[in-house]
């Protein structure tokens, strides 16, 4: 028996050796993750107050939070951050419903499969930015030949990991369905697509960071609007202070998307997310 | 089918929810029924001219070593896999030519059976689901719940019950279609001693109350003596019925006194001598 099974009763005088051991389910509290970063970038702000910093082009923090401030207040900040994840999300979440779509027609029809497979694993190998070119020649510099780019890269990797996930479903949830005479669309989506639920969670979040990505490499090679064109403007008038705002920023609302993300699967899909931690938890 | 089909189909059940059944008719019946498997090496049949009947709200039990098909009966029986060209299987009269309305299944495994994802409630109610109003969904899944005694997790999830309970679940969602007929495969296999007479008590007095027929396929003899009115031995390779014996012990029976009862003895003795003649 390891330390981590202990009864609530003796849980004082052995959480120590638990803690020692490594407990399965033990996280440290979320504020000692600041610590590297709150150092990082004191050292760095001492660094380029004292001259020591070699590049002269890299502002000092302070001077990025205060461009980011000024940006913000004269609204250039929110606008182009409003554009880009407009962009962003609306070619995310088209991708992601053509991408279970497709994902679930290749999944439970054999015809399906054989006809289009081959096509698939040629479009998601071509690396997306390639298609950027013929996007603005097709939609010109607009914010739909964003979309389109975001939805694009979001298909695939939803499409790919649908198609795993309805073609998962078992031989015991078979046999149920065809014993409670389930209608196709109920075998669909009461077996097929919770099953599919947890590895679409993995893709929609590879898409959303997909997304966002090509939203804003089309903005700096396409399309003149949003992030990607103010790190180039900022780049070209020699503002470095205004892109590192930008830069940092943009990791910022990554992360927040990501913790959306999982909020969403816990709140929405309740039965997936415990199940998950479990299995988890017993599996070891 | 469309939705409304399938609701007004259900509802014409329901207006009629006791067995259909004239008398007389039984509520399986095969001859000559035979399962080949196609292997690499060529067929291999499994079962082999089976022939039996059983009557509406008989307990039947399918008893014989593992290995000798009697999941494989209990699917044909349950329209899940089709029986070899030829064999005669009917339901209630006609022709079985897949699952029938009116027969349920218990799973022998209940953790790869049951939605991991649904709530014990939900598990419940899924064969209603677009069949029945949410109001009258819920008073079925309660009074399904309550006949197996878990009227207070159906807020939990199937993986945060004991496999007893799990498994009493499972019996719940097929109870919940009120089912003239009750297949079962080896539903108590997975349980320990103790979990087990308690859920054969509790499936004899379900059946008690609902009436149904039940097919119950087991390798342990003891259980289809215990708990059935008629048990048949299949055994061989491939397997037939090689003996039908009537348990003509008195109800409701009792885990001690039946067991001690010496017909109950004599007949598990019986059972026990056919199986040790098959393997000769």
């Amino acid at each position: 028996m390891t330390a981590g099974a202990v009864t609530p009763g003796t849980e004082a005088t052995s959480r120590p050796v638990a803690r020692r051991q490594g407990r399965p389910g033990w996280r440290p509290r979320w504020p000692i993750g600041l610590i590297i970063p709150v150092v990082l970038v004191a050292a760095w702000q001492l660094a380029k107050s004292a001259g020591a910093l070699p590049y002269a082009n890299v502002p000092s923090p302070l001077q990025i939070w205060d461009s980011a401030v000024t940006l913000t207040g004269n609204g250039q900040l929110p606008g182009d951050f409003g554009h880009t994840l407009a962009a962003c999300l609306l070619g995310w979440v088209i991708g992601s419903v053509i991408g279970a779509a497709a994902g679930t027609a290749l999944g439970l029809s054999r015809a399906v499969w054989s006809y289009s497979m081959a096509s698939v694993e040629v479009l998601r190998s071509i690396p997306a930015i390639s298609f950027i070119p013929i996007a603005v020649i097709i939609f010109l510099q607009s914010l739909k030949m964003e979309i389109v780019i975001a939805a694009w890269v979001s298909i695939w990797p939803v499409a790919v990991s649908t198609m795993a996930g309805v073609g998962g479903v078992t031989s015991a949830h078979r046999d149920l369905a065809a014993s409670l005479r389930m209608s196709w669309t109920a075998r669909v989506t009461k077996l097929a697509l919770p099953t599919a639920l947890p590895k679409m969670l993995v893709a929609l979040r590879l898409g959303l960071a997909g997304a966002l990505v090509l939203a804003i490499v089309a903005e700096i090679v396409g399309n003149p609007h949003g992030v990607g064109y103010a790190l180039v403007n900022a780049q070209q008038q020699a503002q470095p202070a205004e892109m590192f705002a930008y830069v940092l920023l943009t990791g910022a609302v990554g992360v927040a998307l990501n913790a959306l993300l999982s909020l969403a699967y816990r709140r929405l899909a309740p039965g997936f997310h415990l199940a998950e931690t479990a299995r988890r938890g017993h599996g070891r | 089918m469309s939705m409304s089909a399938a609701r007004s189909a259900q509802s014409a059940q329901g207006a009629q929810s006791m067995p259909a059944a004239q008398p007389g008719d039984h509520a399986f019946s095969c001859s000559g029924l035979f399962v080949e498997y196609q292997l690499r090496t060529g067929p291999l049949r499994v079962l082999e001219d089976v022939a039996f009947s059983c009557a509406p709200g008989e307990f039947v039990s399918i008893l014989g070593p593992s290995g000798t098909g009697k999941t494989t009966l209990l699917r044909i029986l349950a329209g899940l896999l089709a029986p070899g060209r030829g064999s005669s299987v009917t339901f209630e009269g006609a022709p079985l030519t897949g699952p029938n309305e009116g027969v349920a299944i218990v799973f022998q495994d209940y953790r790869s059976s049951l939605l991991q994802w649904r709530t014990v409630r939900k598990n419940v109610a899924l064969g209603l689901e677009g069949r029945v109003a949410a109001a009258e969904r819920a008073e079925r899944v309660d009074a399904a719940l309550d006949l197996v005694g878990l009227s207070d997790r159906g807020n939990d999830y199937p993986w945060q019950l004991s496999g007893g309970m799990q498994q009493r679940v499972q019996i719940a969602r097929a109870l919940v279609m009120r089912p003239r007929v009750l297949l079962m495969d080896e539903p108590f296999g997975a349980l320990d001693a103790m979990t087990k007479g308690q859920l054969q008590d509790e499936l004899l007095r379900v059946r008690e109350v609902t009436g149904a027929t039940v097919v119950f396929v087991t390798h342990d003899v003891d259980e289809a003596v215990y708990l059935s009115d008629r048990v048949l031995v299949l055994s061989g390779s491939p397997a037939r019925v090689t003996t039908e014996l009537d348990v003509d012990l008195p109800s409701p029976r009792d885990q001690v006194a039946t067991k001690e009862d010496p017909k109950y003895l004599r007949i598990r003795h019986s059972v026990y001598e056919t199986l040790k003649g098959a393997h000769q």
